[in-house]
């Protein structure tokens, strides 16, 4: 620690520490245009200039300069007013001073700054820029007339997301930042950019001229897309979320955001949201009210009793599953499961198995530091993009080694020096094992205290890294240095996210993890974790919260089977689209079309509601209080922003209504719902709604000791045999099938596709945007091409979140697709 | 020496309507007549166009937010041009107070007062105004400015100095 004295008030600060963190510590304001907390120090615009009696009265950068110990700072004298003016005067002279039609205007840096220093003339003459603003994309606007070139956009796009899609071209007067060639702005449109411009030069553009920031109400929640839980402060204006917030001072992400999270928000203001609850009646659904509505649903689920299956997306906040597994118990039903039912197991089943644990055994934020990390699948950066950005940093800041088993190439594997296993389809858990065995066998794995290591061992033989090479196309050597690096770094992590089309292999795929975090010491290590993180973002806490079948209960597939034989007496829905996401449409929708009654509870008319005998309108994540728990186990707090459209009703009123029906005690408040749940559940015990702060609260604490320590052996597979094989998987811009109604997403990603590597594009003569036909198994899905270099040699891959497309027809839950391509 | 006071005050009112008697009245015969209101007088509140013939407002929003009464309200919005406008503005002038610190804030000039202020009526939903009430078809007291053409042109002192440059305009200046 260094101490120091900034405007006479004495501070200590780590010695890493700059005068302006030293400052702001002290609580002395000194202003500042390029600085950003999450970006390295830069020193570009000069405003933060200061004051230090050691350095012969000269003037420093408060912001690039560490502190030393005794150092005497004055942040405020009259020489230093009179140069910040100057530099204010500087950036003025090209400075369009546009505020009025400007959208930053009322929160922007330097329109404050002009008004603090009183910049109201300027003694210096330039010439304005009028270059053309990029308008291109339907996202992010770029108006370069108003930059300052502080760097932070380019910054932020390096440094946090890995994308690089900015820099500075040209040279002094005429130095402006530009993308690649100067042309349009292409890129994952995660808005980072936008977010730090302390100027109005990138500005959101679905957000332009809508509101001015004083008359924006904020709201912190938490983003209803995927597991990373990040905090997204929804900006609301006439009941209408508008746009969100840039907020780094709450919650786990720093104020990083990706597409979904900055620009997914207009679902929540669709045209397309039910309003009315819809009942069936000679064949075709009408509307109806909640009475009405309600009565049915308690009449159907009376009738049907322990024989009801319920289904539930994992988007729903914790207590609303918990007054939906009251619901089960109500009924006398043991059917309940979220998300498929299948692609969890990894987590209920596979680390379960080897750790005894459900869940993460670390937090995100650890990853910056860790020195070797191994992703299984490239695909983790499309499902936890701001997780991702974590990843980046930790590579690009502390040179983490990043390995990455991949059956494509991705974000991840275009890092600096990543390695990147690149193996045939299906065949992660055969890579795993090599790396347990070459562990073994070199002597690197840290066998003290784990429990069948000598049947792992007998198991392994199969798995020499040779044979493993030759099966999955990677190198020995390449199998060997992961395993090596993973096993000598101090800090290390592995990541796996699991989700609907990841259905494959699920649970052996999260056993092969634990396996090799245990050889490793990763798991339960101070530093270190085992992520297995869920694709929806309250995907943990369906685990935790037990929505899964009982004892004697059905799965979802099990349920599906049984209603399609005509077991199921009635199918209850929540916020979930079977028909669209899960493996297998034909079975689904047979289950479906026999299952005797079929209540849906969405926002949306989806092809599942279509089917139903009654549609409840829910709300979204926007509308509703309580809590949903992150893929690290953060439980953090959702608030109410907006009031629903129509009658649309909270899940936990509906859940309510529907409890009450049946003559059960239902919580009155999400909050006392919140009580009784974290008494109902082991792992919540004595957490109150208080203990969620800013950021939340981490059940198990920080790091999740393992409660066994397991080692099974799990068997990988074989190739598949097919020239073209098609891997499904999500798309960056998507998350679920819910992104598919709002607007930001789909500017970007607006229709399915089939994604084609160069070589197989070249071979069979598709290029990008022509029709091409899939079959497989005698069904046949049609999409527009889409060519890069993402995908080795007769791999294709296509997302999943577009019902239009009907993947699922010839998904039905394998790792790879054979398929035929025609046009 | 009271009765001196009572003369004096019985005879001093006389000589005051005597005097006045002979001067020409200041009142007008209201409605009948018409007075002239003064130059810097602030009536009711009117939305003028630019030379070109444009509206002037780019629905900033901050003569709402200077409004002490929060009379003014409005959506901005994007033209085909990609020009920001008002898609309806709104003043309620049943609340106004004609302080005046809207067109001070108004950094397009385009929100100026008027001498009128006749504004009585029976309804007072009447006296809510929308755009299209409150745009005139001139400049108002600043007939040549163009906010389009100022903006961003040139903020070294003195404004305007440069060839391609039009004089600046003194937005605190009322006078016409």
């Amino acid at each position: 620690m260094v101490n120091l004295t900034i405007d006479g008030k004495q501070v200590t600060v780590s010695k890493t520490a700059t005068i302006y963190e030293a400052a702001c510590e002290a609580g002395v304001h000194i202003p500042v245009l390029c600085y950003a907390k999450k970006l390295m120090p830069y020193g570009a615009c000069r405003v933060c200039l200061v004051e230090v009696e050691q350095m012969k009265g000269r003037l420093i950068p408060a912001c690039t300069t560490p502190v030393t110990e005794g150092m005497v700072v004055t942040s405020t004298s009259d020489e230093i007013v009179k140069v910040r003016k100057t530099v204010l005067e500087f950036l003025l002279v090209n400075h369009v001073v546009d505020c009025p039609v400007c959208d930053k205007g009322g929160e922007c840096d330097l329109q404050d700054l002009t008004y603090e220093y009183e910049v109201v003339s300027n003694r210096f003459e330039g010439e304005k820029f009028d270059l053309p603003t990029d308008e291109v994309n339907p996202l992010i606007e770029r108006n370069m007339n108003r930059c300052v070139l502080c760097g932070k956009c380019a910054r932020v796009c390096d440094e946090i997301v890995g994308y690089g899609s900015y820099s500075f071209i040209n040279r002094g007067f005429e130095t402006k930042i530009a993308t690649a060639f100067d042309r349009g702005l292409n890129c994952e449109f995660c808005g980072q950019c936008v977010s730090m411009c302390p100027v109005g030069a990138i500005l959101p553009r679905p957000f332009k001229f809508k509101a001015r920031p004083w008359q924006l109400k904020e709201i912190d929640s938490v983003c209803g897309y995927c597991g990373n839980g990040c905090t997204v402060t929804l900006g609301t204006k006439d009941n209408k979320v508008e746009t969100i917030r840039f907020n780094d001072k709450t919650g786990v992400n720093d104020g990083n955001l990706c597409v979904r999270g900055r620009f997914g928000y207009s679902f929540i203001n669709s045209e397309d949201r039910l309003t009315k609850p819809l009942i069936r009646e000679n064949g075709s659904l009408v509307e109806t009210s909640w009475d009405k509505a309600l009565a049915r649903v308690a009449d159907g689920l009376k009738q049907s009793g322990s024989e009801t299956g319920i289904v539930t997306g994992a988007r729903l906040t914790n207590e609303e599953l918990f007054l939906l597994r009251n619901v089960a118990k109500a009924l006398g039903s043991e059917n309940i499961d979220h998300s498929g039912g299948e692609c969890y197991k990894g987590l209920t089943e596979g680390l379960q198995q080897t750790l005894g644990l459900q869940a993460s055994t670390a937090t995100f934020p650890q990853v910056e530091n860790c020195d070797a990390i191994l992703s299984i699948r490239s695909d983790f950066y499309e499902t936890h993009p701001v997780f991702g950005m974590v990843v980046n940093q930790a590579v690009r800041r502390n040179d983490a080694k990043l390995t990455v088993i991949a059956d494509k190439r991705g974000k991840f594997t275009k890092l600096p020096e990543a390695k990147t296993l690149l193996h045939k389809p299906g065949l992660e858990v055969n890579l795993i094992n090599a790396m347990c065995r070459v562990l073994l066998d070199e002597g690197l794995a840290k066998t003290e205290r784990l429990s069948g290591v000598d049947e792992l061992k007998a198991a392994l033989a199969d798995y020499a890294p040779e044979t493993v090479a030759e099966t999955t196309g990677v190198s020995v050597d390449a199998i060997r240095t992961a395993a090596r690096e993973l096993a000598a770094a101090e800090n290390a992590a592995i990541l796996l996210a699991y989700g609907l089309p990841y259905t494959a292999a699920s649970k052996e795929l999260g056993i092969a993890a634990a396996n090799l975090s245990l050889l490793t010491g990763i798991a339960g290590r101070t530093g270190s974790g085992l992520y297995v993180c869920g694709e929806k973002n309250n995907s943990q806490g369906a685990i935790d919260l037990a929505v899964m079948p009982g004892a004697t209960g059905l799965g979802a597939q099990q349920m599906l089977s049984a209603a399609a034989q005509g077991q199921l007496k009635a199918l209850y829905v929540v916020g979930e689209d079977m028909v669209s996401s899960y493996p297998d449409r034909k079975a689904v929708e047979l289950a479906l079309d026999k299952v005797p009654f079929l209540v849906v509870q969405d926002l949306f008319l989806s092809p599942t509601a279509q089917m139903a005998d009654v549609v409840l309108p829910a709300a979204s994540f926007a509308e509703k209080d309580g809590t949903f728990t992150n893929a690290e186990r953060r439980i953090q707090r959702v608030r109410a922003a907006v009031p629903s459209p129509g009658d649309a009703r909270t899940d936990f009123n509906i859940l309510s209504d529907v409890l009450s029906a049946f003559g059960a005690q239902a919580p009155a408040t999400a909050a006392e719902a919140f009580a009784q749940l974290t008494a109902d559940t082991a792992a919540y015990q004595g957490i109150s709604l208080d203990m969620l702060g800013a950021q939340g609260y981490v059940w198990g604490t920080d790091i999740l000791t393992p409660i066994t320590r397991n080692l099974v052996a799990v068997a990988g597979s074989k190739p598949l045999d097919a020239a073209h094989q098609l891997l499904v998987g999500s798309a960056l811009y998507h998350s679920g099938t819910m992104s598919t109604h709002a607007k930001g997403p789909m500017a970007v990603v607006s229709e399915p596709y089939i994604e084609f590597g160069r070589e197989d594009a070249k071979a069979l003569n598709v290029a990008e945007g022509d029709l091409v036909k899939l079959s497989a198994d005698g069904e046949i899905i049609e999409a527009k091409a889409k060519v890069d270099n993402r995908l080795p040699q007769g791999v294709l891959f296509a997302p999943y979140h577009f019902s239009a497309l009907g993947l699922n027809k010839i998904y039905r839950g394998q790792p790879a697709i054979a398929v035929q391509v025609g046009k | 020496m009271s009765l001196w006071r009572d003369i004096k005050g019985t005879l001093q009112p006389f000589w005051v309507t005597l005097c006045n008697m002979m001067r020409r009245p200041v009142t007008v015969q209201y409605p009948e007549q018409k007075q002239q209101m003064a130059q810097r007088y602030r009536g009711r509140l009117m939305l003028t166009r630019d030379p070109e013939g444009h509206e002037r407002c780019v629905a900033c929003h901050l003569c709402s937010a200077a409004c002490p009464v929060d009379c003014i309200s409005m959506q901005a919005a994007e033209g085909d041009d990609g020009r920001r406008h008002a898609a309806w503005f709104r003043i309620n002038f049943t609340r106004c107070i004609f302080c005046g610190l809207c067109t001070e804030a108004c950094p397009t000039l385009a929100i100026q007062v008027t001498g009128e202020f006749e504004l009585a009526g029976r309804d007072p939903l009447k006296l809510v105004w929308e755009k299209d009430d409150l745009l005139v078809d001139h400049g108002g007291h600043t007939p040549d400015y163009n906010f389009y053409r100022q903006s961003g042109v040139g903020v070294a002192a003195p404004r305007g100095g440069l060839p391609t440059e039009t004089a600046p305009v003194d937005p605190k200046d009322l006078m016409p």
